[in-house]
């Protein structure tokens, strides 16, 4: 780990005191907390004139600093997302698109992006004598911070770019998770997030997280009666704090189910409900097919073509068209298809025709199951 | 419904919760009550008139007038949003200003994080005196950051 690597304490609260940029009260906190670390001035920094720069749009919130003092050579970027981008990020049917650097990422964190690329490319232009960027974020803004460090490297003379994010969503699928992290590489990106967090858990398959490897930062922490309270900033501050250093909480990242297990799963014809294991499974398993239909068959999911497709058409039409290549691969889409359909009641039969609408409307009943689910919950206690 | 999904995905992975705590959303406090004693030089700032302004998901304020030995007290106030139901963080910009000779001088200023009452000064109750004369100074005591030239009397 090199010494311009911050530490999870300074990472931390830069990823929640970034919230405070919203307007002047703020700004002045903020100012006062970091006027020895970064080149700020209030009256010139919404402006961007001084090499500070504080941008506000719709979907996302960001400041762009150069490094001062202890902090030279340095640069940083400090992102939060709005609650506006809430929708994005539970919108099951979202759409794919190819992100700014080429790979499939999810529309709203694309769209959220591209609102702040243009001040980006401006703050990174006026840049001298940087070797490092810091991308910093928390939840949606992890994953937005995570677009930036992805298209800051690919699009930049910077040597190092590095990324932490706190309880940050999935941002992309496969493709997009293997270039960010080959791009900035694995050893530079902070990934922290709580066991019982439940936004890194979404948006769910095909989605995966960057890095792709086994380094990660799992924090553990306890079931709690508000299901996100160990997604807000408070609690990873403290987290960070009592880590000390990114090697106290580094290579904790799960393995997840083995695929033995995943195989004996989908094969099996026992009963099975929601509950936290069996959408664990679902979502390995998911992930196990799409590897094997990739590994057998060589189809990859849709991404660049046909906007107006979301990603339950596209994950359809690549199940669908997998499940017809061979039996080697249309077994294993099969039993995945079997599996989601048993969630919602359906019992399908060996030798059924998987077709596109098939599987879209096996996809979509199951999420208007889960929806229809915490409606009824929503009613009951309100 | 927008946020059905990051909600039901909550509740499957964690079973156990109470899902009444989920949708016990409440008010949420946007400025605790305070009792501030207004000093300029050691000496009481009378009847002068205080501005306390907050901002959540908008701008709002409301005033009192100092008395005659430099009090000036205001009611908690609260507010509802469903923003409080999602998982984003609470951050209620917060601060305190007193006009002197048409002047407006900001003598705290602070971010909430948290939608308890009295969060403000981790659970104390908002009872302070503020030198006006004296420097701000950056708090980080109570989770959040706070510019301030008061402190907290000790005897509440």
């Amino acid at each position: 780990m090199s010494g311009s690597t911050l530490t999870p304490k300074f990472a931390a609260e830069l990823a929640a005191n970034v919230y405070l940029v919203k307007d002047s009260d703020g700004r002045k906190m903020f100012n006062a907390k970091y006027k020895d670390a970064f080149n700020f001035d209030e009256s010139t920094m919404v402006k961007g004139k001084t090499g500070g720069i504080i941008v506000k749009k719709e979907h996302v919130m960001a400041f762009m600093g150069v490094g001062q003092g202890k902090y030279k050579g340095q640069a940083f970027i400090g992102i939060k997302g709005t609650a506006s981008l809430y929708d994005a990020l539970t919108d099951l049917n979202a759409g794919v698109r190819s992100s700014h650097t080429g790979f499939p990422v999810h529309q709203g964190f694309y769209s959220a992006f591209d609102s702040i690329q243009f001040e980006l490319r401006q703050f990174l232009s006026g840049l001298q004598g940087i070797s490092v960027v810091h991308c910093i974020g928390h939840s949606l803004g992890g994953a937005i911070a995570t677009l930036t460090a992805d298209w800051t490297k690919a699009n930049s003379a910077i040597p190092t770019v590095k990324l932490y994010t706190f309880g940050s969503p999935r941002v992309g699928l496969e493709n997009f998770a293997a270039k960010c992290t080959s791009r900035i590489g694995a050893q530079n990106i902070y990934r922290a997030y709580h066991r019982t967090d439940p936004v890194p858990m979404v948006p769910t398959w095909p989605f995966f997280h960057a890095p792709n490897t086994e380094i990660g930062y799992l924090i553990d922490s306890p079931v709690s009666a508000v299901p996100w309270k160990y997604h807000l900033m408070e609690y990873y501050i403290n987290s960070a704090k009592s880590a000390g250093s990114w090697e106290g909480i580094a290579n904790n990242r799960p393995q997840g189910h083995v695929e033995s297990a995943v195989e004996n799963w989908l094969k099996s014809d026992g009963v099975i409900s929601f509950t936290a294991n069996t959408m664990e499974l679902l979502d390995a398993a998911f992930i196990y097919v799409i590897k094997k239909v990739i590994n057998l068959s060589g189809i990859v999911v849709v991404t660049g073509a046909a906007a107006t497709l979301t990603l339950l058409d596209r994950m359809a039409m690549f199940m669908a068209k997998a499940g017809k290549v061979s039996k080697d691969v249309g077994i294993w889409v099969y039993h995945l298809v079997k599996k989601m359909a048993a969630l919602i009641g359906v019992k399908i039969k060996k030798g059924v025709d998987l077709t596109v609408t098939f599987i879209r409307s096996i996809f979509m009943r199951l999420h208007k199951k889960m929806a229809d689910m915490i409606w009824r919950i929503g009613q009951e206690v309100s | 419904m927008r946020f059905t999904l990051i909600l039901t995905l909550a509740l499957i992975f964690f079973p156990k919760v109470e899902a009444m705590s989920i949708f016990d959303v409440g008010k949420t406090c946007v400025f605790s009550s305070v009792k501030v004693q207004l000093l300029q030089n050691g000496k009481p700032v009378v009847n002068a008139k205080v501005s306390r302004e907050w901002n959540w998901n908008s701008s709002k304020e409301d005033e009192s007038t100092t008395n005659a030995d430099g009090y000036v007290t205001f009611p908690a106030v609260f507010e509802s949003s469903v923003s409080r139901l999602l998982p984003i963080e609470i951050v209620i910009t917060q601060h305190l200003s007193v006009n002197i000779n048409g002047e407006e001088l900001v003598f705290w200023t602070n971010a909430k994080r948290k939608p308890e009452e009295n969060s403000e000064y981790g659970g104390a109750e908002f009872d302070a005196i503020c030198e006006l004369s004296e420097e701000e100074v950056l708090v980080e005591d109570y989770g959040s950051l706070m510019l301030t030239k008061c402190k907290l009397n000790k005897e509440n």
